[in-house]
């Protein structure tokens, strides 16, 4: 009888853990991106890339895309959204890479043509789970943080 | 003399003739044989051979009279008519005093062999009208007095300036030129007209076999623009300044000229507020009625090749 309770203990404080994060199966693009634009860290107005776009914009292979939700702004703007979901972790890694050079490249060119828009690449969130990959650069840092925050 | 001695005497001769003629007859027989047989030996020889004394080189005169009987030439069968070739249908010079007229709706394959240079408005275009197999050489802020200098167009993982990549880079069969947003605070218009015609110049020289299309701009939204403080600068006076240079740069370079400001623009020549969130970019929906109107506003590759009168007005020195 001992022994029955100690393996039921033992499969509950399993249960738990996984609860408590270490099951986060990484970003869900549609899920993610609708919790940031939910969030009121974006100010800017935002609408959506198709993915052949995307990979354009980003410099992705789409062959290594299996989902992706993006947003960018329609004012030139520096706000953005991407969540992507890719083939493996290597592209994964790839894409992550790809996305850092947009947020060099956006700074780039917005010092000179809305400067004001740079800090916002200054606060940008790049994170990679698994073989997913994100990119926020919201008005609020905070607000998006949290909100990345309640997925987990 | 009885006339049986008389006739017996002359039967006697007429016999005698018919079956020996006198020898007085027969040597003008054999002469004239003769000078038969000399005439048909002689004659065929006469007139081959220069006469003595004529110098080489120099033709005998023609004998007086022909020396042979020219072989009857054969009656000539009358020539089959020969079957008109199709007249080639001249290919119409377009007119580039006017812009772009409305033609049928083309593919999206149709922008595999283009290019578009622009600014962040283009840049719009490249993100959010749907358009596929485009290139682009666009940047946000891109200016018409950058294109020698900003390194915005990117082969084979280096950056050049428009120019340097427009004579590096792949040929085009389609170049779409929108430039002039970021230079409405540049209050010098000759020198913008003079910065672009050299730039359309150089674009011509560096890409012979692309149709160059030259966009006017598309007007601002002013209600927008002050919300949104933009410079102040940025408003449709000035837009309509630049759209009088682009019908006569369109002309005098011989590019085509499309009207996007009224492709874009509402009854009373501004872009509408729905169609704008900043009062200069445009929304979605409006940069997809951008590319319809490229797609539904295309000229003829001959036609615009027939229309170039500048490179032999250029050779000729004026």
């Amino acid at each position: 009888m001992k022994r029955v309770l100690l393996l039921l203990l033992a499969g509950v404080l399993s249960v738990g853990l996984a609860a408590c994060g270490g099951g986060f199966a990484g970003y869900d693009p549609e899920t993610t991106a609708q919790a940031l634009l939910d969030s009121g860290a974006f100010e800017d107005a935002l609408d959506t890339l198709d993915e052949e776009s995307a990979c354009m914009v980003y410099g992705l292979d789409p062959e290594q895309v299996e989902d992706c939700v993006v947003y960018a702004s329609i004012t030139a703007g520096a706000e953005e959204i991407a969540v992507l979901r890719m083939t493996d972790e290597d592209a994964a890694k790839a894409a992550l890479e790809a996305l850092k050079g947009r947020v060099e490249d956006q700074i780039a060119a917005l010092k000179d043509y809305q400067p004001e828009e740079v800090g916002k690449l200054d606060g940008a969130i790049l994170d990679r789970q698994g073989t997913t990959v994100l990119l926020a650069v919201p008005a609020s840092h905070d607000l998006a943080q949290a909100a990345l925050d309640a997925l987990r | 003399m009885s006339p049986s001695v008389y006739d017996s005497v002359r039967n006697d001769r007429h016999s005698r003739h018919r079956k020996q003629p006198p020898r007085r007859w027969k040597l003008p027989l054999l002469l004239a044989a003769g000078a038969v047989c000399l005439c048909l030996i002689v004659a065929p020889t006469l007139g081959k051979s220069p006469a003595p004394g004529t110098p080489a080189g120099q033709a005998a005169p023609p004998p007086a009279t022909p020396d042979f009987v020219p072989t009857p030439e054969p009656t000539p069968t009358p020539a089959p008519t020969p079957t008109p070739e199709p007249t080639p249908t001249p290919v119409p010079a377009f007119d580039f005093s006017q812009s772009a007229p409305e033609r049928e709706t083309v593919e999206m394959d149709y922008f595999a062999d283009a290019l578009f240079i622009g600014d962040s408005r283009t840049d719009g275009l490249r993100l959010y009208s749907g358009v596929k197999g485009a290139d682009f050489y666009c940047y946000k802020g891109l200016t018409i007095f950058e294109m020698n200098s900003r390194k915005v167009a990117e082969i084979d993982g280096t950056k050049y300036s428009v120019l340097d990549a427009l004579g590096r880079g792949r040929q085009y069969a389609k170049i779409y030129i929108s430039l002039g947003i970021n230079e409405l605070g540049y209050f010098d218009d000759q020198v913008f007209a003079d910065t672009f015609a050299a730039f359309l110049t150089q674009v011509k020289a560096l890409q012979p076999g692309a149709v160059i299309y030259l966009e006017n701009l598309a007007p601002v939204n002013p209600g927008k623009c002050k919300a949104n403080r933009q410079p102040y600068y940025v408003n449709n006076d000035r837009v309509a300044d630049y759209n009088a240079i682009f019908p006569r740069l369109a002309e005098e370079q011989q590019v085509v000229l499309l009207d996007v400001a009224a492709a874009l623009s509402d009854a009373d020549g501004v872009l509408p507020a729905e169609a704008t969130v900043d009062g200069v970019h445009f929304t979605k929906d409006w940069y997809k009625t951008w590319l319809a109107y490229l797609m539904d506003h295309t000229v003829d590759a001959e036609e615009y090749a027939a229309g170039q009168t500048g490179a032999a007005e250029g050779e000729s020195g004026s």
